[in-house]
């Protein structure tokens, strides 16, 4: 959902702004880049400490095509998850709106809509099944006053439009880095994988996978439970 | 050969040969028979193991007391049993080699079905406690085959092969420790691991962090270092690189 709607959005010429986090931050800004479009990442740490760090290559790639990095602290600040929901109000001062794709009863998207509705933008969510954990966060905003739409033309025709950029070039990207870390987190965004899914559909040596995944549980990307990983929740 | 000689044992392994004993026996096993014990007590099966491999399949399905009595043994390497007028030390340097399933249905975590519900998971693997696995050094996953795997021809590395590998690592080991009372890495004891298990200056900032991030148990940390010793043995690397604590990080389990 996160990049069909960051997808459409960019191609009517919108700027997408979110917080280079790991997840739905990353598939919109990599798609915005994809489809040609300006992005704008707010970082909750300085620029010299980009978080997460798989993320660098991508906050390279957002300079390089127009887009932008704010950040509220000093260049050599650390990263703290403590700052995030303070860089969550920039992300909503800096839009002209927000829209919701998933939100966890605590989740950093909650508490960006919480700010967009303090500052009078308009707050936008998407339906989310009804089981899914992140349902109750929608379901929350929704009787805060949010609006919920179907398709991405519902945004476009709310919006001032003197803010629409044209589109450049689109960008492939690609993270020789950490490239494999993404690739697994991208398989455990679709569910909880044993391990030896992943190294199936890794198609690497095991060894070198074993290694990526602990590296991702040091980091708090993603847990062990009993030889199943999945991504950690954020608290 | 002297403990099965004290259990009159000899006499069913004719060999008499220097060949290292396997233990399986059933998980209905009492405490006794696994630990050793009796009026006039005798090894149990963790001592008829001595020196070889005791492999336990169906490990949640053993009786709490045999699952727990391991604990000590499987640190101290030999168990002594008091009676009111004797004690006796029976040795039991032994491989634990263990086997379970990952929910009662055994489908959980593969691609078909599990039937199990989370209570029941939960319940299955509590059996096995934390100090126990807190033990283990190394957990493998193993999946269900496939029926096209099965009958594939592609043939995967066998095991002679393997065996060649193995011996050569635990050459270098025997090497190493050649001064010592011990042989292995999984036998070095805490005060020599520092000695033993030198890092390389990543390795070291990585386990540290692995050590708060995890919450590691001490054991599990030292458990941590002698199985990326023995990867960096098989890579020839006389320090432990990262690659080397980072794959023996993995092999690891915690309690659910």
């Amino acid at each position: 959902m996160a990049k069909k709607f960051s997808s459409e959005l960019t191609k009517n010429g919108l700027v997408i702004v979110s917080g280079l986090a790991l997840g739905i931050d990353t598939i919109a800004h990599q798609t915005c880049l994809e489809e040609g479009g300006k992005t704008i990442a707010v970082l909750g740490g300085g620029f010299h400490h980009i978080y997460p760090e798989e993320n660098t290559y991508l906050a390279q790639a957002i300079v390089k095509n127009g887009g932008l990095l704010i950040s509220q602290y000093k260049p050599e600040e650390q990263a703290n998850t403590k700052n995030f929901p303070k860089r969550n109000k920039v992300i909503s001062q800096v839009s002209q709106a927000v829209l919701v794709i998933e939100a966890g009863i605590r989740s950093g998207a909650k508490i960006t809509a919480g700010y967009a509705k303090e500052q009078n933008k308009k707050v936008f969510v998407i339906p989310n099944p009804l089981d899914s954990k992140n349902a109750k966060g929608i379901q929350q905003l929704l009787e805060k006053g949010a609006t919920m739409i179907f398709q991405s033309t519902q945004i476009m025709s709310q919006l001032d439009t003197r803010y629409l950029v044209p589109l450049t070039t689109p960008v492939k990207l690609i993270d020789t880095k950490h490239s494999e870390e993404n690739k697994i987190y991208q398989i455990l965004l679709q569910r909880p994988h044993s391990i030896n899914e992943i190294i199936q559909k890794m198609q690497d040596k095991p060894q070198q996978i074993l290694q990526k995944l602990s590296i991702m549980e040091i980091e708090g990307v993603v847990e062990n439970i009993g030889n199943i990983y999945r991504l950690k929740e954020k608290k | 050969m002297q403990i099965y000689s004290i259990c009159g044992k000899l006499q069913y392994e004719p060999s008499l040969s220097l060949q290292r004993p396997f233990r399986s026996p059933h998980h209905s096993i009492t405490a006794t028979a696994m630990l050793g014990g009796g009026r006039n007590p005798l090894p149990g099966e963790i001592s008829l193991a001595h020196q070889g491999v005791l492999f336990l399949d169906e490990l949640p399905e053993l009786k709490l007391a045999v699952l727990e009595g391991l604990r000590e043994p499987l640190e101290e390497r030999k168990i002594t049993i008091n009676r009111n007028l004797i004690s006796v030390s029976y040795p039991c340097n032994f491989i634990l080699v263990a086997s379970m399933n990952p929910c009662p249905c055994g489908y959980y975590g593969t691609k078909q079905q599990c039937k199990c519900t989370q209570e029941q998971i939960r319940r299955y693997s509590r059996k096995i406690s934390g100090p126990i696995i807190d033990r283990i050094d190394i957990t493998v996953p193993i999946e269900y085959i496939g029926y096209d795997k099965l009958i594939s021809s592609q043939k995967s590395e066998t095991s002679e092969k393997i065996q060649k590998r193995v011996e050569k690592v635990r050459r270098i080991q025997k090497e190493r420790y050649k001064d010592l009372k011990f042989q292995t890495n999984a036998e070095l004891e805490t005060k020599y691991i520092e000695q033993y298990c030198t890092l390389a200056r990543k390795s070291q900032k990585i386990l540290e962090n692995a050590y708060q991030k995890l919450q590691l148990t001490t054991r599990a940390y030292m458990k941590i270092l002698k199985v990326a010793r023995t990867i960096a043995d098989m890579d020839e690397s006389q320090y432990i690189q990262e690659q080397h604590i980072l794959e023996a990080i993995s092999y690891r389990r915690k309690e659910e």
